[in-house]
């Protein structure tokens, strides 16, 4: 289980959360072929980063809304929780080696994925791509 | 006419632990017996650029076959009425099975992640059948990164995608993109449940016994980005090996002969060249 709790610095979080939120409006919806490739998805997951949780929501692949904070009894699918040290290299580019996959984090125990996994099973590349979505560079 | 490859493939039928199958494999070059074992959920094809490379044709002739259930090789008749698991010692069966059926005089054999594993149990069980032997992401075990299995077969994730995305991270980060998507391509089109059935020879701690590299040379060779065998794996399992040659390759992943070809020429070429200088042992091959 990740520390989720342990925050060097907030601005650091406070930049990669932005990061984050630009890259699902802007880069995610803006790339068809992803969208294409998550039609089959609608879902509601929580991407935490350092201390900071963000609802995701996704309909038919496209990012519905993405946002800082959760709304009091708001049910998720599942979460990917991770320090701000993990979300931090896994967005280098190119990031170091135990630091580039998702698996390799969670591995690691710098990341967890909690809650029903299928849906994340079920759309795999498609959840690794938009969560590696903040290292291309094209959002900044 | 289009310039046509120097590999050819064809098609026999081995008996491996008591059951006849008909088994594909490619080959290309002239000289010493050379045989690629491929990774589990894929097939020969990840050798595809080690047959096409002249400075290793010349004087290695490379062999690749699909195993049993996969590629171009059908599995066993019967083999709808059980589940496939691919053994430690099924999986010995079929590579010395092919290697004396096609009369390999002492080949060296390489494989890489599932064939990583099993050339350790070659060389511990029957070192002196081979000249000697490769393990690309090799180690006596490793640690699982999903635990549950399941999801590689089930009726709600589909298998070809799912299988592709499992390892898709374990490709170097820097691996050119055109050979990152091709070797994802293959991890798509295994048979259902093959992935997990090849993973259950992975997933068995196995005890290393004596392993004599004097008398058959042993190279490990390990990717820095592989999270599945780590460099840190390998170099734990070589170190209880006395005699065992590791090399970290910088940038690469967990499938150095296909995703990274170029530079996985850099690592395996001194190999080579090394193995090619050394005197073939002359002890007889017993049979499979």
């Amino acid at each position: 289980m990740a520390a989720v709790t342990e925050g060097p610095s907030v601005a650091l979080e406070q930049e990669l959360c932005e990061r984050f939120e630009r890259s699902m409006s802007d880069g995610v919806n803006s790339d068809e072929h992803l969208v294409w490739r998550g039609r089959y998805l609608t879902a509601d997951i929580i991407v935490q980063i350092g201390s900071v949780p963000l609802l995701v929501r996704i309909v038919n692949g496209r990012i519905k809304e993405c946002r800082k904070g959760l709304p009091l009894l708001c049910s998720s699918v599942f979460s990917v929780k991770g320090t701000t040290a993990a979300w931090s290299a896994f967005w280098e580019n190119p990031p170091k080696p135990k630091w580039h996959d998702i698996f390799a984090l969670t591995k690691f125990g710098h990341m967890s994925v909690e809650g029903n996994v299928q849906p994340f099973m079920a759309n795999l590349q498609y959840f690794k791509d938009i969560l590696a979505m903040p290292r291309k560079g094209s959002v900044k | 006419m289009t310039r046509m490859e120097p590999i050819v493939g064809r098609y026999t039928t081995i008996r491996i632990m008591n059951n006849d199958c008909r088994v594909y494999f490619e080959e290309a070059g002239q000289g010493i017996p050379f045989v690629c074992c491929h990774t589990a959920a894929a097939d020969g094809r990840q050798f595809r650029h080690l047959m096409n490379d002249e400075d290793i044709t010349r004087n290695f002739r490379v062999l690749a076959f699909d195993y049993p259930w996969h590629g171009k090789s059908i599995p066993p008749v019967g083999f709808q009425n059980y589940e496939y698991k691919l053994t430690t010692e099924l999986y010995v069966a079929m590579i010395r099975s092919f290697c004396q059926a096609l009369e390999l005089d002492h080949p060296v054999v390489m494989g890489c992640s599932i064939g990583g594993r099993i050339v350790l149990e070659l060389a511990h069980a029957h070192g002196k059948e081979f000249r000697a032997l490769i393990g690309l992401e090799s180690a006596d075990y490793t640690q699982p990164w999903v635990e549950d299995l399941s999801y590689l077969h089930r009726p709600d994730v589909h298998g070809g995608e799912y299988c592709a995305a499992h390892c898709s991270g374990m490709v170097g980060a820097t691996s050119p993109d055109e050979y990152r998507h091709e070797t994802l391509w293959m991890y798509m089109q295994s048979g259902p449940g093959v992935f997990k059935g090849d993973l259950y020879v992975y997933r068995v701690q196995m005890t290393l016994g004596d392993i004599d590299t004097a008398t058959t040379p042993l190279y490990m060779l390990t990717g820095e980005y592989d999270y599945s065998c780590t460099p840190e794996d390998t170099i734990r399992t070589a170190s209880a090996i006395p005699g065992a040659k590791v090399t970290i390759m910088k940038d690469m992943g967990h499938f150095p002969m296909s995703e990274n070809p170029k530079r996985f020429k850099e690592y395996i070429l001194p190999v080579l060249q090394e193995i090619k200088q050394r005197r073939v042992p002359a002890v007889k091959t017993q049979n499979a």
